[in-house]
């Protein structure tokens, strides 16, 4: 029986103009999502190109510089020499910067790191739009690594992409309900409820009937649209062989389905309450502006108020506040001359002001470290709030949820930012001594500096970070069915409750 | 007539639970909001003005040094709030806060506080702004799609009509009774604005009354376009039904898809170069000469220091820089920095470009969303939009050209290459004057807006129009 309902409602709803009409609106936006989606991970993978090559480019010109240096003194049989950190170009025979491990790692080279994105990434821009998926590593101070922003029209950044997770965050639950709305209250109101219901069936084989035509079409319709999206923007990525990126598919669409499960069941639950097409409409667009826009923004109140991100202004000021500090230990003579600019100085100062440098951003460093901490422990502190807010509203659960199945979660970011800060590490113990000690530095080890390889998330920490909050919304989803099915028993066909 | 039919409505919808919870829920939305809003305004105010001056502060301390050095330590600029941010955030979590002006390097502002606020934060601001953009239009809506709909539904919209009552006088009367209604969410939330804007808000009393006054009108101008519009539908409309969803899916398509989908149409027309990009031709420019300039900036800048150099030693008379009775280093490095700010400048300026021409797309969108052309002039009034943050931006870089003109042109003063030792301190430092931003003023922020003042008059007068002819041609 259940069969024969859920092949009439769908032949029935196909014929309808207005679903016909709201699945096209749906396969339309969910193109254009991840069209945007994909051009937004294009823009940063560009980037990172750009950098790339760009500091590619530096080094070869470092490392051109000392060849030639080098032939020049194999040629002549002179032994080579330890270049003082020097801003003017070296004049013919003398030793180029290219020598002096503390100017090349210092700033002459940088290492781009790049944080690769996976091959979910257009499903979500989630919060890629404020930060480079690269950072240049030199042996500057981290806090300086650290502010990489990408340039952006803020106006951009403030209305947000229209991505795909925007498409299913958003509009599916309004799709969603304008199919389920008046399941019951349409067929009452043109009186063929009750014809219906004069048949052998109970009303809740019916609505299991209704539920099961419209779910599985609008199912079928994003499976088929998300594996069109994955792709389209795998095969522009290049990430269709990566198996991490089906995995990450696999997630996408049992948490989509399971957001599209809580608002069917709402549209049930709606139904079994027995009120007049109109009210169903008013409630359950009342829920939706509730879950979708005012509960989200109350959270995000809330976290942000509780435990407020410090002014990144205290960030600066303790910053320089430090760096002074640093400074006052250093002697008169090296400040007398240039400590950036040092041209002029004789050379056995020179060294001292490299060493002074290295030393400040090390001070630095520690002086500001609690004031750095202090950002991540209030961010973790919000991310906790906003964890155990979450089941106020799905759209919350949905966002964090998809951000992480696509990688572009605040937390992926951060864990990349620690390697970065790693390799930033290993960097300075890779130049400064070498530097201490005035090795002269071959061209032969120039293949040699430290690379940056980022190590991916394993697919379980993604499994775990989602996992707890999709089973809560599996729960939610099941109460919320289980309760509509039970009410329907109490529903009059003939009478409004 | 109409004093009678607009009563009958208040009290209706009064009497109605589901409106009278809407309305208590607006209520409480908006004191929230404002409330939140100015305390977050004036924490945000004070921590800003601290560290502004400890900027200055530490600029005046830092130990005697060369003052050359000195730029390389540099000055922060810190964006100031807007005036009205408590009404209206605007880009002020999505625009960098700090920016680093230091000598050699043009640096960007620094620091969103999105980035530190997590994923959560982009649904979206509860300001005062937000929730009258969004929410009041949601509840307008709510309020009236069943005016003439739902009368018709019941019946009663014939029984009206045989009582001779006049089109004209039905819609008026229906109308302000439902303005009514909302004026019971607005008004005591204008209070409180008004209140703020009053006395909770330092100096600069009258440019805000205007502002704030101005910000009423554009609001009041949304506000009655979406009554005007519900009404319309909801004459045409065959059922409430039909009338409510047409209204609740024009809502949703105006402000939540069209402002981001604009956002992506604007890119797409005018997409914004990468950070690479930009220092990848700021450098090749720098280093090889900016295309399409005339005399030195055109110029590889080692012909452009050649050229300087000879033109010094011939004025000089000397044969070579070490006889010059000015600091040929501190002279060259100058002649980098202001080659450097006029590229920078010229990138910076097509930047700038970009980003409002992005924003004039989204504006053109407002022809079929009254959210947008209302979101940009309240921004522009609340002191928070891209004029702002401009302002900003190019404020601190001018700041910074200065700074270093004045520290360079010390040394260039009072030392040569014979004798480059010249220690400076704080009265030498204390030559630069602190960084100070200076807000636009009332028509430097509307000087942008015509479009968006007329598309929002022009929503106004056309919802009104098709509000009237679709109650003149009312059938029951």
């Amino acid at each position: 029986m259940l069969k024969t309902i859920v092949a009439h409602e769908a032949r029935l709803l196909l014929k309808s103009r207005a679903t016909v009409f709201i699945l096209a609106l749906l396969v339309a936006s969910m193109m254009f999502g991840i069209w945007n989606g994909l051009r937004a991970v294009e823009r940063q993978n560009a980037s990172a190109r750009t950098a790339i090559v760009d500091e590619a480019a530096k080094k070869q010109r470092v490392l051109d510089e000392l060849i030639a240096y080098e032939k020049f003194t194999a040629a002549r049989g002179i032994p080579r020499e330890f270049a003082p950190v020097n801003h003017a170009p070296p004049r013919p025979g003398e030793p180029p910067q290219g020598t002096n491990a503390g100017a090349v790692g210092g700033e002459k080279v940088r290492e781009v790191a790049v944080l690769p994105a996976t091959g979910l990434a257009a499903f979500s821009v989630g919060q890629m739009d404020l930060q480079r998926n690269y950072t240049l590593v030199d042996m500057k101070n981290k806090f300086n690594i650290a502010d990489n922003l990408e340039i952006e029209n803020p106006l951009n950044l403030m209305a947000g992409t229209f991505d795909l997770a925007f498409v299913i965050m958003f509009i599916l639950p309004i799709f969603i309900i304008a199919l389920t709305y008046d399941m019951l209250s349409g067929e009452k109101e043109s009186g063929t409820l009750a014809l219906a219901m004069t048949q052998p069936i109970s009303l809740r084989t019916f609505m299991a009937g209704k539920l099961l035509s419209r779910a599985g079409i609008l199912m079928l319709v994003i499976v088929a649209v998300g594996l069109c999206a994955l792709l389209f923007s795998g095969a522009a990525l290049g990430s269709l062989g990566d198996p991490g990126t089906w995995g990450r598919f696999g997630l996408w669409l049992l948490a989509v389905l399971l957001y599209a499960a809580f608002w069917f069941g709402l549209g049930v639950l709606v139904s079994a309450l027995n009120k007049s097409s109109e009210t169903n409409i008013t409630i359950l667009a009342g829920i939706w502006l509730v879950m979708v826009v005012i509960m989200p923004t109350l959270v995000s109140l809330t976290a942000t108020t509780v435990y407020p991100a410090p002014s990144r202004m205290d960030l600066k000021v303790a910053m320089r506040d430090a760096s002074s500090a640093a400074e006052k230990a250093e002697s008169e003579t090296t400040k007398a001359y240039y400590t950036d600019h040092v041209e002029m100085l004789p050379s056995k100062e020179t060294e001292t002001y490299l060493t002074v440098f290295l030393a400040r951003q090390e001070a630095l460093e520690r002086a500001v470290e609690p004031v750095f901490d202090n950002f991540r422990k209030q961010q973790d502190r919000q991310a906790g709030l906003v964890s155990r807010f979450q089941y106020f509203s799905p759209a919350i659960v949905m966002q964090l949820a998809l951000n992480e199945i696509s990688g572009t979660s605040t937390e992926r970011y951060n864990a990349y930012m620690d390697e970065v800060f790693a390799f930033h590490q290993e960097w300075r113990k890779y130049f400064t001594p070498r530097y201490l000690r005035k090795e002269i530095l071959d061209s032969s080890t120039y293949k040699d500096f430290p690379k940056f390889h980022y190590t991916a998330e394993s697919p379980n920490v993604v499994v775990q970070r989602t996992g707890l909050s999709l089973f809560g919304l599996f729960l939610i989803v099941a109460a919320i069915m289980a309760y509509s099915f039970a009410r329907l028993r109490r529903y009059g066909v003939r009478e409004n409750g | 007539m109409i004093g009678v039919i607009a009563k009958k409505e208040f009290l209706c919808l009064l009497r109605d639970g589901r409106f009278k919870w809407s309305i208590l829920i607006m209520i409480l939305l908006l004191f929230t909001a404002f409330l939140t809003g100015y305390q977050r305004n004036e924490s945000l105010r004070e921590v800003r003005e601290a560290a502004q001056a400890k900027n200055t502060e530490q600029w005046l301390d830092q130990d005697r040094k060369n003052p050359h050095t000195a730029a390389h330590f540099g000055n922060y600029a810190y964006k100031p709030q807007g005036t009205l941010a408590f009404f209206d955030s605007g880009i002020g979590n999505y625009a960098g806060t700090t920016i680093w002006l230091e000598a050699h390097k043009t640096n960007f502002a620094q620091n969103r506080p999105a980035q530190d606020n997590g994923a959560i934060s982009r649904f979206g601001d509860m300001t005062p702004a937000m929730t009258l953009q969004v929410l009041l239009p949601l509840v307008i809506i709510l309020l009236s799609f069943s005016a003439f709909a739902g009368e018709r539904d019941s019946g009663t919209l014939r029984q009206a009509l045989s009582l001779g009552v006049s089109n004209r006088d039905l819609l008026w009367g229906k109308f302000l009774g439902i303005a009514a209604a909302v004026g019971i969410i607005v008004v005591p939330a204008a209070a409180v604005g008004g209140a703020i804007l009053a006395f909770g808000l330092p100096n600069d009393g009258t440019v805000v009354d205007r502002r704030g006054l101005l910000l009423v009108l554009f609001y009041l101008l949304y506000a009655v376009s979406f009554l005007f519009l519900a009404l319309g539908v909801s004459a045409i409309a065959r059922t409430a039904k039909t009338a409510l969803i047409v209204l609740v899916g024009f809502w949703a398509f105006a402000t939540f898809i069209m402002p981001k989908a604009a956002a992506d149409i604007s890119r797409i027309v005018t997409p914004t170069p990468t950070y690479s990009q930009f220092y990848h031709m700021t450098e090749r420019a720098s280093a090889r000469g900016l295309p399409g300039a005339k005399g030195p900036l055109a110029m590889p800048l080692d012909r452009q220091g050649k050229l300087e150099r000879d033109a010094l030693l011939k004025k000089y008379n000397g044969p070579t820089v070490r006889d010059l009775p000015i600091y040929w280093v501190a002279y060259s490095m100058q002649i980098m920095e202001d080659r450097d700010y006029q590229i920078y400048q010229k990138f910076l300026g097509d930047l700038r470009a970009v980003f409002f021409r992005q924003q004039s797309t989204q504006d053109h969108f407002g022809v079929v969303s009254p959210l947008l052309p209302l979101r940009s002039l309240s921004m522009a009034l609340s002191g928070t939009g891209l004029v702002d943050q401009e302002r900003f931006n190019q404020t601190a870089q001018d700041f910074r050209i200065a700074m270093i003109r004045k520290m360079n042109g010390e040394l260039i003063d009072h030392t040569t290459m014979k004798d480059p030792l010249y220690i400076a301190g704080r009265e030498v430092f204390s030559k630069v004057e602190p960084y100070k931003y200076v807000a636009p003023t009332l028509g430097e922020s509307l000087a942008g807006e015509t479009q968006n003042i007329v598309l929002l008059l022009a929503w106004g007068i056309l919802s009104a129009c098709f509000a009237v002819a679709a109650v003149n041609r009312l059938r029951a």
